[in-house]
């Protein structure tokens, strides 16, 4: 029955002490939690421990869900505070980043044979990313890489519609106005 | 080209996530037919797209939920306030013990409120000794609205 229960039935279950419950909300979450995280944090070993840190809020806040919101909002918002609070707590790491330890095996990347330029193209996409200001990277994250509507944006970072298309537009254009020069250099 | 390369801009935004009603993306096809430098830029923000979309999503390790439910015992384990109490009385005992610091604080007010009472003025000029003593106005020329008022709170005119 756990298994086809609504996530709300499941935080429902999971508030009354039910682990069973938790650790199945756990997993059909996780993946997308983590790849927020990862967004924000510099290394996997942080963006871990960000998502565990947003699941365990999720646990300890369980019983004050309402209801009067889905739990993937409710998630979200968690989310996206947690995300931004523990980019102000650290202070920016110069290093330049690279993904190419964590490239999944048998890439598409390295079928074609130019992983190092995949490698390359990505740790110069993460740096142009991480220079931008962190509301306007959260909206981009949900946006791009979770695909989410812009109500659900709106809903997750407390804010209006207009002020996400706003966000949106804005780091866009930042991107772009980073990630120009390489473009017409060809080095992306 | 009636739309201005701004707007055009942000409509480009919008297109690309699915945002724009017919009407406003047949006004962005027009602008940008005839906007060369606009169409640049859409042409660029279909690049970030792709940039974006082709960067690889990852997956937590397997001792994801192990490691959070390490966290989740450690924090059970540790003791807590209303600890002692079972969990649907905590909102009640919180609400009992706002009531009781309310209800001191006030027995407290109406204890030192009596203490520093000073017994009733009686005459004018006791009353404005008690409360309206504005000193302020005793250089002020005799004359003065300051000064008048004050004789007024002394009874003078009465």
């Amino acid at each position: 029955m756990t298994e086809t229960a609504s996530d709300e039935e499941l935080l429902r279950l999971a508030a009354a002490g039910d682990q069973h419950a938790f650790a199945l909300l756990v997993q059909r979450h996780q993946s997308r939690v983590f790849n927020l995280a990862y967004r924000f944090s510099r290394d996997r070993q942080d963006a871990e421990e960000l998502a565990q840190e947003i699941f365990f809020k999720v646990w300890r806040h369980a019983r004050s869900f309402r209801g009067d919101s889905l739990f993937s909002t409710w998630l979200y918002r968690l989310a996206v505070n947690s995300c931004l609070n523990h980019r102000q707590g650290k202070k920016a790491r110069p290093e330049p980043h690279t993904l190419t330890g964590d490239l999944p095996a048998g890439s598409a990347a390295d079928a074609a044979g130019d992983g190092l330029v995949a490698a390359e193209m990505e740790t110069r996409l993460r740096a142009a990313l991480d220079s931008l200001p962190a509301r306007q990277r959260v909206a981009l994250a949900l946006a791009s890489f979770e695909d989410k509507s812009y109500e659900d944006i709106a809903a997750a970072m407390e804010v209006s519609v207009p002020a996400v298309e706003s966000l949106l537009f804005r780091a866009r254009q930042n991107l772009a106005a980073i990630l120009r020069p390489l473009r017409k250099k060809g080095e992306l | 080209m009636k739309m201005r390369c701004q707007k055009a801009r942000k409509y480009v935004s919008l297109a690309m996530d699915r945002r724009l009603g017919p009407e406003a993306s047949h006004e962005l096809a027009e602008h940008l037919s005839a906007c060369p430098a606009c169409r640049e830029r859409q042409q660029e923000q279909a690049w970030l797209l792709e940039l974006v979309n082709a960067s690889p999503g990852l997956q937590p390790s397997p001792r994801f939920y192990a490691a959070l439910r390490e966290k989740i015992d450690h924090d059970l384990a540790r003791p807590k306030l209303f600890a002692f109490s079972p969990a649907p009385l905590r909102p009640a005992l919180l609400r009992a013990a706002m009531f009781l610091i309310l209800a001191i604080s006030a027995m407290f007010g109406f204890i030192l409120s009596g203490r520093l009472d000073a017994p009733a003025a009686t005459t004018p000029a006791a009353v404005f000794d008690q409360t309206l003593n504005l000193n302020a106005y005793a250089d002020m020329p005799a004359d003065s609205f300051g000064a008048v008022y004050d004789r007024l709170l002394q009874g003078e005119f009465r």
